[in-house]
């Protein structure tokens, strides 16, 4: 038999015009689809170990939200979690979770927030989307490029709301600069500069604990690795210092192309797009545990020709985002900003101009659009495409030759060395599964 | 019979004459072989096949480590296995060099490691008929700083420093402009830099030595030749470096590499390679100098140059290198991948990870060399089945990754099986392209169990392996769960029409949390179907997974790909599933309105608006908001009256962008009379409408709208929206009687008034009667005067009127007024009613200088803060200058730190508490100290060891 036959046997219920069932018993499925304006928004949490905590938190303040359970793979970040929730509310009511499969189960959640490291990204906000979970997530998107494309088809294929903390759009100066850019104050563009961190910063203060040993009892280690290669427990490539240690994060360049890159991006209207050439060259320590690279030069250029470095640990690349036209420049970095001349910066931009999405609080902006279905200011396309920079740049530093990519098919061009790069294989039983 | 006999017999000994000749051509053919084999084994080249260079290394005296360099140039070239190198040294200095005679025409090549002592005249002509005969030279570095009254020498070496060269020893020699030039002026020849790592730049991309060398490399560390001279008659440049004057160089592009011809005899000279104290030495140790060594030898000894260039070439891709782009080969030659692999076995987490930098070197140099690929490739796959820690055979097979194609497959298939390596193995096989891997992979399905067997599962759904599609379809119907839903997840990655097929028919046969995972890998399959342009065979799968009881964000997705590909019958749909009883239908229905409805068609869409629940007209009206047209703003104007607060606030939002100049009265309405978000919706609608005339709608409204609340909306929206036709209105507001519209003209006057309007505004200022309204006009004044092009003067506007002002509140409002504007000129003013008679003036004057935006008030408020006996002044004074100081960040951190601790003692902790916040901007030793002094302050320490730990960060960073 084949499939169309198949499918005509699997008919159960009575069809009507239009082919859709005209009652869906709702005891039998999920939640009713949408959240009604004067209901709550119900949300959970999963990974509390950085972000985790501050984004919660900045929820919870939020009148329209109910906060019903968090996860996490360390005990004393779950209880720190939970505890805080309960504090809110005064009572006792929120649930735990270690797995966040378990949490996936639950049919009376609207929304998630995700704040996990890179390397365990793509696996909760897939199985999220496909829980019907609307969600925040941290950037940058993915860990590599081809997941950050199964994390984009996920979210799109159940019609998920999906905001990335690249909350830098949410702030009035970044905003300001890229419409100053984007009216063509300063005329045609002939480079970007985007300036990154160089080096690794000991975030959690562990880089002394560089012993190899015994996980602590209290951390479910081989959950926390999941996908990643085996390595053997060490206290300063965990919590909060993953990120130096390319198989769980993409050092400096990662964790920060989802914010000046992404910034880079809305000026330009890059936005859908990206490089069409990328080589670039990175310093990676050869010796001690973290092996991200500590210093970094990229040289991107676009479809129309624009130029962009990205650079970390050169002087002469500033810190933030610098568009330079023919008319001036514009730089722009947190609670900073200057322009040549200086005056532009007071410019005003008139309603008749090109007006960029306007919203001065991320958190809020998320809600709101769990309500209105209408997409984020930074939707997970977006963040895709700036995250899509740094990975193609991570293969670029590591080959030591140019890569031609094509962002409408997101493939390299002849290049199938570089191209087996774009994604990795999991540790087993973990599947990337769409 | 006996005949018959004869011939089988001698069939017989036919056929072992024939076995015989074959085992004889068999042998000869390996014989043969054996013997290539053997003369193109390098390793065995110590006894050299006749075909090696003879050459002959001359040295013995040098201002250089002759020693060591002479010893490491043999080295070098012997490493190639082309060359049989001997060594004719000298007598040392001083002694007799009578008898010194290398026998130059028994060689093919010489390389001059030579400089001080004159040689013989019999030795100076051997050499020199030698090489115009045809004998090959190398000149290495110290030997051009010798000989310079040789004729012969100089034209053979071509260019030469020290020895008292000068022009007459002939031009300089350097690149400039784009091409070669010789300058003749006159100056001493020869000089050098001190030690630094430089870039080369080729020169000569067609000549053999060259050809196949990059633009531009690293070499490392070596001391740059500089200002050379010497006849350089048919001289060639093929390579140049820039001597840097911060390295004391001469500022010019200088040749590093170059050829000469001298008669029939080919000249190689190289002016890299310093060999001084440093063992080994680094430049020599430099890959970029070995292989332009070994390429200049072979060509000087035949004209030609085999070798090939290792990937470990420095090459430098970018603007401009770094010394780590330097590239070192101890013992001059590469290193062998045996040796590292060697080291590498017994690596284990927490070792030292430099023997997996060397082996990830080692890979990336090879990797575009077909046949050394190949071989390595080979070598990693041997080391996988040996006895070295998982650790080292992970770091393996990141590699095969990258490299592996059909050679490691057996090992990598071997270890795949066994659930110890099976995850190593993955991580390689999932990414090698040949055929092998995937069947090893699919293999595995059957010889694994576990999660061993769901990650072969996981990887060939990475692959899409449509092969795979059978074995994975039996796991589907298996009595192990987790199996079951990983085949189901692979299936759908793959995608392929047979994996639809296998998940359709177990569509019908699973229930529950099973059949939701094969209906969400159906999506996948369905999307794939659509992107071949297969839509009937995508509907198909919609149909059935609508008719499915699965969960609701499936059907709604199943909803969504059925709607979106059904043509025509789309818009019906649509509108049908708004028309219905269930509201799960809206929200996947309204999700595609976009794509199916254009602007013309969404009467029915509008019509269908008011019906639906609260949720959905929400969705909705969104969408609606894209449609600029008449009925989609009908539809938000009725839905701003909506009883829903929610469906109110969505068609205040949509009116952003649909709205025009007949929807001005509306919003302004609205934000009058609400408050919170719905009044916020309102007011952005009304600051962004774009149309035409909306501006003018406002004014007009202004004109006639009596509200004192709508009035203040539309105030607000004038300076919002900056409209400058405004003005008029904005200065008659400001004199209302009602104080919120007072408050906001005089606020909006700001965006709106120019810098030309400031004599009205100054005006204004002191016929505004109450406080609060003076210092916020203030405000607008300073904020008019910033929009001056000139920076000299600013608060002439405000000087003007001083004089003739009498009234103690006018004063006041004109001296905070200078204050915020902070005109340097108008300084002395303020000093000078700091002595007024009346308090209020001193106390204007006060706030003013606190308020100077910028540091110039610096002294004026120390002063202020230590002798003032108003307690309110002193902590207004001594928080402004902390303030002040930290808006001189670029002062030296010493100075900023003196400036802070010589206010410690006026300070109640509410200051320390700002002078550790702004600590950080001056992170040193000495604001270190200052904070940890503070430390002990209960009432601080909070705020102190915060400090301390934000500047320790600054400083101590990685």
């Amino acid at each position: 038999m084949n499939r169309r036959q198949f499918l005509k046997l699997s008919t159960a219920a009575a069809v009507g015009a239009f082919g859709f069932p005209q009652i869906v018993p709702a005891s039998v499925l999920g939640k009713s689809g949408t959240v009604a304006p004067s209901n709550r928004i119900v949300m959970a949490g999963i990974g509390f170990g950085m972000m985790g905590i501050p984004n919660m938190e900045a929820f919870l303040e939020k009148d329209e939200v109910q906060w019903v359970a968090v996860c996490d793979l360390d005990e004393n970040h779950l209880e720190q979690a939970r505890d805080i929730v309960n504090q809110r509310y005064g009572n006792k009511d929120c649930a735990v979770y270690r797995d966040f499969r378990e949490l996936c189960q639950r049919t009376d959640i609207d929304a998630v927030s995700i704040a996990v490291p890179d390397h365990w990204h793509a696996i909760p906000v897939i199985a999220c989307a496909r829980a019907g979970f609307d969600i925040y997530g941290e950037k940058p998107l993915s860990h590599d490029l081809l997941e950050g494309r199964a994390m984009c088809e996920a979210v799109k294929r159940y019609g998920r709301i999906w905001q990335t903390g690249s909350w830098q759009r949410s702030v009035a100066n970044f905003h300001h600069a890229c419409e100053l850019v984007r009216n063509g104050r300063i005329g045609k563009i002939l480079k970007v500069e985007v300036g990154l961190p160089q080096g690794h910063y000991d975030f959690a203060g562990t880089a002394h604990l560089n012993t190899y040993g015994p996980p602590p009892k209290e951390l479910d280690y081989d959950f926390w690795l999941g996908p990643a290669p085996y390595s053997q427990y060490c206290t300063a490539r965990i919590h909060m210092n993953w990120r130096w240690i390319m198989d769980f994060g993409g050092g400096q360049l990662m964790d920060w192309v989802g914010h000046h890159v992404d910034i880079a991006h809305w000026g330009m209207g890059f936005d859908y797009t990206g490089p069409v050439e990328i080589q670039g060259w990175g310093e990676f320590p050869r010796r001690g545990i973290w092996d991200s690279p500590i210093r970094y030069y990229l040289k991107a250029k676009y479809a129309d020709g624009t130029p962009m470095d990205i650079a970390g640990g050169f002087d002469e690349i500033r810190g933030g985002t610098k568009w330079i036209g023919e008319h001036g420049w514009v730089w722009v970095n947190r609670e900073a900003q200057e322009t040549h001349p200086p005056a532009l910066w007071n410019e005003f931009i008139g309603p008749d101009e090109h007006r960029l999405y306007r919203s001065r609080d991320h958190y809020q902006n998320f809600l709101d659009c769990v309500k209105s279905r209408k997409k984020t200011i930074t939707p997970i396309e977006v963040a895709h495409r700036s995250a899509s920079v740094g990975h193609l740049g991570v293969i670029a530093i590591e080959l030591g030759h140019k890569i031609r990519w094509d962002p409408k098919t997101e493939t390299i061009l002849d290049d199938p060395e570089a191209t087996r790069l774009l994604g990795r294989s999991y540790r087993s039983p973990w599947q990337l599964g769409l | 019979m006996r005949g018959e006999l004869q011939m089988e017999r001698q069939e017989k000994i036919e056929q072992r004459i024939g076995k015989a000749r074959l085992w004889y051509r068999l042998l000869s053919v390996l014989a043969a072989w054996g013997l290539i084999i053997w003369m193109l084994s390098p390793s065995l080249c110590t006894s050299a096949p006749s075909s090696s260079i003879k050459t002959l290394i001359v040295t013995g005296q040098n201002t250089h480590d002759w020693k060591t360099s002479s010893s490491a140039i043999k080295q070098m070239l012997e490493n190639t296995g082309l060359f049989e190198v001997d060594m004719a040294i000298s007598p040392a200095q001083g002694e007799d060099m009578g008898a010194f005679l290398p026998d130059f025409a028994s060689y093919q090549l010489v390389l001059l490691d030579y400089s001080q002592e004159e040689w013989s005249e019999d030795a100076k002509n051997a050499f020199v008929s030698y090489v115009r005969s045809g004998g090959g030279v190398v000149v290495y570095h110290g030997a051009n700083n010798t000989f310079s009254r040789w004729k012969e020498y100089n034209q053979i070496i071509g260019l030469g420093g020290w020895d008292g060269r000068d022009e007459t020893s002939g031009p300089y020699v350097y690149w400039k402009d784009g091409e070669i030039v010789r300058d003749k002026s006159p100056g001493i020849g020869g000089q050098h830099t001190t030690p630094y790592a430089f870039e080369v730049i080729n020169r000569d991309k067609t000549h053999p030595i060259t050809r196949g060398l990059p633009e531009k490399w690293m070499h490392a560390e070596d001391e740059l030749y500089g200002l050379l001279r010497g006849p350089a008659e048919n001289l060639h440049v093929l390579a140049t470096a820039y001597s840097d004057p911060a390295h004391l160089g001469t500022g010019r592009h200088e040749p590093m590499l170059f050829t000469i011809q001298f008669g029939k005899g080919r000249v190689f000279h190289t002016v890299l390679g310093h060999a001084g104290t440093e063992a080994p030495p680094t430049a020599l140790e430099c890959v970029g100098f070995i292989v332009t060594f070994q390429r200049g030898a072979e060509w000087a000894a035949t004209g030609e140059v085999t070798q090939e260039i290792p990937g470990f070439f420095p090459a430098v891709y970018r603007d401009y290198g770094t010394p780590d782009d330097v590239r070192r080969w101890k013992n001059y030659r590469s290193p062998e991948l045996k040796e590292i692999l060697k080291q590498a076995s017994s690596y284990h987490y927490g070792k030292d990870e430099e023997i997996l930098a060397e082996l990830r070197d080692y890979v990336r140099a090879v990797r575009n060399n077909p046949e050394i690929r190949k071989r390595s490739e080979k070598q990693l796959a041997t080391f996988l089945e040996s006895d070295a820690t998982l650790a080292s055979k992970m770091a393996v097979c990141r590699h095969l990754r990258e490299i592996g194609f059909s050679v490691s497959v057996p090992v990598l298939s071997k270890m795949l099986f066994q659930e110890e390596t099976s995850d190593l193995a993955r991580y390689a096989l999932e990414k090698i392209s040949d055929v092998s891997a995937e069947q090893a992979l699919i293999q595995g399905l059957g010889k694994t169990t576990g999660k061993t067997r769901l990650g072969i599962m996981a990887s060939l759904g990475n692959r899409r392996a449509e092969k795979a599609v059978p074995y994975l379809e039996e796991f589907l119907y298996g009595a192990d769960k987790a199996e079951a839903v990983a085949a189901a997840k692979a299936l759908g990655q793959i995608a392929h029409p047979n994996a639809a097929d296998v998940l359709s028919k177990a569509l019908a046969d699973t229930s529950g949390q099973m059949q939701a995972h094969i209906a969400s890998s159906l999506l996948s399959c369905a999307e794939e179907l659509l992107a071949n342009k297969n839509s009937d065979e995508a509907e198909e799968i919609f149909e059935a997974l609508m008719q499915a009881k699965l969960p609701l964000h499936i059907l709604q997705a199943a909803f969504k790909g059925r709607i979106a590909i059904s043509g025509s019958e789309a818009k019906g749909t649509i509108i049908h599933a708004l028309k219905g009883k269930d509201a799960v239908w809206h929200a996947p229905a309204i999700a595609v309105v976009r794509d199916v409805f254009d602007e013309s068609e969404i009467q029915e869409l509008c019509a269908v608006l008011p019906g639906l629940p609260p949720e959905s007209q929400v969705q909705l009206l969104e969408v609606l908001s894209h449609y600029r047209v008449k009925a989609s703003l009908e539809s938000a104007i009725q839905a701003t009256k909506n009883e829903n607060r929610d469906i109110r606030i969505a068609a205040l939002h949509a009116l952003e962008s649909i709205g025009d100049a007949t929807t001005v009265e509306l919003l302004v309405h609205h934000a009058a009379k609400s408050g919170g978000q719905e009044q916020e919706a309102a007011r952005t609608s009304l600051w962004s409408l774009k149309a035409k005339d909306v501006d003018q709608a406002i004014l007009l409204n202004l004109a006639k709208q009596n509200d004192t609340d709508v009035q203040n909306e539309l105030i607000m929206s004038v300076g919002e929206r900056r409209i400058s036709e405004g003005l008029n209105w904005l200065l008659a507001k400001a004199r209302s009687s009602d104080t919120k519209n007072r408050q906001q003209a005089i606020k909006a006057l700001k965006n709106v008034a120019s810098p030309s309007d400031l004599p009205l505004l100054v005006k204004l200022l002191i016929s505004v009667d109450e406080e609060r309204d003076q210092m916020e006009m203030a405000s607008t004044i300073a904020a008019v005067v910033q929009k001056s092009p000139q920076l000299e003067g600013e608060a002439r506007p405000v000087m003007n009127v001083l004089p003739d002002v009498s009234d103690i509140p006018s004063r006041r409002a004109l001296y905070r007024t200078l204050g915020k504007i902070g005109d340097d000129s108008t300084l002395h003013v303020l000093r000078e009613a700091l002595d007024d008679d009346d308090k209020d003036v001193q106390d204007a004057a006060v706030r003013a200088l606190a308020e100077w935006p910028a540091t110039t008030a610096q002294e004026d408020l120390l002063h202020i803060a230590h002798t003032s006996t108003n307690p309110i002044h002193k902590i207004l004074s001594l928080q402004s200058y902390i303030r002040m100081v930290e808006m001189e960040y670029y002062r030296s951190p010493e100075r900023a730190v003196k400036s802070l601790q010589d206010v410690l003692d006026i300070s109640r902790p509410e200051e320390k508490k700002l002078i550790l916040g702004i600590l950080p901007t001056f992170a040193s030793k000495e604001a270190l100290g200052l904070a940890e002094s503070l430390l002990q302050e209960k009432a601080v320490e909070v705020e102190a060891k915060m400090a301390i730990e934000k500047m320790k960060e600054k400083l101590y960073k990685d």
